[in-house]
């Protein structure tokens, strides 16, 4: 949605009224208008549920644009010839649903497939968008469309350079009871819903971790530390100051969290790995591997880990009585 | 004199309805390449002799002076310098660390792991006998490998003076032996003050002096100051 935005009708009812099509088309910030229908394909995400991506019905040369401008190659087979009932699928959705070139899918065959109909996939597509592109042609015989009547049916914006926002600003303040768009902007603010909803609940996980793992790691750092009290009161005996025994004791607990915290990472990039081999690029759906802002705010665990060792061990440390442990008092 | 003590009185529960005088009045000094053995049953107050003559515990009255400097006008940390520069200590219990070697265990006396650092323990090991040990964990040793490894350990720093606490108790007889022949031969290097309720061990110490309830114990019952020299005297036992 970073290269264009779809004006699509309110219901099947109501289609795009004319004025609605001739604002568009004579804003000035808007470069070409392609008539299109959307449909779509469900695909199972990483988490189970699932996530709908866009089928466009386009004619022959407006779909040529279109992948050029999304960056889409043709990875196998061939694209849809216009009057058939085939489909061009991204690869990802077919490894994600399991088809092949040659494949019959659509509703016809699966109860439970989004996409009305019957298609047979003809080509795989290779690109940073996840769509399928099926013949505009084919719909408008099944519904006895003229070229105009397919404005109706929706509309493929594509903005001048660098016009994209004030395209969208447009298309904005269109009535909701006019038309139904899909921008960048409402897409995004969308994402962000859901996302702000994740991370809502990762940070309230994280938050339960963090105390749950500083009490337990806390406790256990004491139990370790208290058993090696004896090493320290020799230490202390022998002539090392408090503070070097705290700062000894202190380095240990902050390599150990540093070390478990890569280790831990490392393990989680190679646990990606594999996922990715063997379960998310299969699927189509691979994960993100890499990502500075969760490692940094996944280093808050072992930053709070290590606060909350520290300080029962330094208390412990600051109280240790050389001679008790000595004359094995303590 | 390398180190004495003059006057030394230390109490515990002070203030309390019932004080306990584990020093009292004691004045002891020890000499250059001297082994002085501490006499006397638990709770006599030899080992808090020990503690005050190494600056671990500050007397309640009296004062220490080691090489001319008066140890309670030391800071803590001052006190723990010269106890890891100059001071080597040995007690009734190894307390050598688990999960270190032999070797490791010798070089925590100087916080060195150096190339250096272990082929001086190396080399003090091998004259205790125990280089061939250097890399076994202490649970791999006999009691008196362990005590030497622990004596090894209080070598590292070349100190002036040795502190022995009980070091043979938890020996045996043969091992006891061992392990006080080393502290024997150490003396021609680094003074020795050993604090023992074994008589045996003592045999070859330069002085033997005698506590009892916090003072000592000595031949002029009036005088609970002794001054010890290369004169070896041995407290006869009676009351003060």
């Amino acid at each position: 949605m970073e290269h264009f935005s779809l004006v699509l009708p309110v219901s099947e009812e109501r289609p795009l009224e004319q004025k609605v099509q001739d604002g568009i088309k004579g804003h000035a910030a808007v470069d070409s208008v392609i008539p299109m229908v959307l449909q779509g394909t469900d695909i199972t995400n990483t988490f189970g549920g699932s996530s709908t991506t866009m089928a466009l019905a386009v004619k022959g040369n407006d779909r040529e644009s279109i992948m050029s401008e999304l960056g889409l190659t043709l990875k196998d087979g061939k694209l849809p010839a216009a009057g058939t009932k085939e489909i061009a699928v991204h690869w990802r959705i077919a490894t994600n649903k399991g088809w092949k070139i040659g494949d019959k899918i659509g509703s016809y065959v699966d109860k439970g497939e989004r996409l009305p109909g019957q298609y047979t996939v003809v080509g795989l597509l290779d690109g940073p968008s996840m769509i399928s592109f099926i013949s505009l042609e084919t719909y408008a015989a099944e519904h006895n469309l003229t070229d105009q009547d397919l404005y109706k049916t929706g509309m493929l914006v594509l903005p001048k350079s660098e016009a994209l926002e004030s395209m969208n600003r447009y298309l904005a303040d269109i009535p909701s009871y006019d038309a139904k768009v899909m921008s960048y902007d409402t897409e995004m603010a969308d994402v962000n819903e859901i996302l702000d909803s994740i991370n809502t609940t990762m940070m309230i996980i994280e938050g339960m971790l963090i105390v749950v793992l500083s009490i337990s790691v806390g406790l256990l750092s004491y139990i370790y530390f208290y058993q090696r009290h004896n090493e320290f009161g020799l230490l202390y005996a022998m002539g090392y100051t408090r503070g070097q025994v705290i700062n000894r004791a202190v380095s240990e607990i902050s390599g150990m969290n540093i070390a478990g915290f890569t280790i831990g990472i490392l393990l989680a990039l190679l646990g990606g790995l594999l996922l990715n081999e063997f379960v998310y690029i299969p699927q189509g759906q691979p994960l993100e591997l890499w990502n500075w802002g969760y490692v940094l705010r996944t280093f808050s665990i072992p930053l709070f880990v290590m606060l909350f060792s520290i300080f029962p061990v330094w208390r412990m440390l600051s109280r240790l009585d050389p001679i008790s442990i000595i004359e094995g008092v303590e | 004199m390398l180190l004495e003590g003059k006057g030394l009185t230390m109490v515990y529960d002070r203030g309390k309805e019932l004080e306990t005088y584990a020093l009292r009045d004691v004045n002891i000094a020890l000499d250059i390449n001297q082994m002085i053995g501490v006499m006397g049953p638990s709770g006599s107050g030899k080992s808090s002799l020990l503690y005050v003559l190494s600056g671990l515990k500050k007397p309640t009255a009296g004062t220490v002076v080691y090489k001319g400097m008066d140890l309670d006008a030391m800071s803590a940390v001052e006190r723990a310098r010269l106890r890891k520069k100059e001071f080597g200590f040995i007690f009734q219990r190894h307390f050598l660390i688990d999960y270190m070697t032999a070797l490791d265990n010798v070089l925590v006396g100087i916080n060195d792991a150096s190339a250096a650092g272990k082929n001086k323990a190396l080399l003090l090991m091998d004259r205790l006998g125990m280089k061939h040990v250097a890399y076994k964990k202490p649970f791999q040793l006999s009691g008196g490998q362990r005590q030497r490894i622990a004596i090894a350990r209080a070598l590292i720093n070349d100190p002036a003076v040795i502190f022995a606490d009980e070091p043979t108790a938890s020996l045996d007889h043969a091992n006891a032996q061992e392990v006080m022949a080393v502290l024997e031969e150490i003396k021609a290097k680094t003074s020795v003050l050993v604090v023992t309720h074994d008589a045996s061990i003592l045999k070859n110490a330069d002085s033997v002096i005698e506590r009892w309830d916090g003072r000592i114990k000595a031949e002029q019952p009036e005088k609970p100051v002794v001054a010890l020299s290369k004169e070896r005297h041995r407290a006869s036992a009676g009351s003060e």
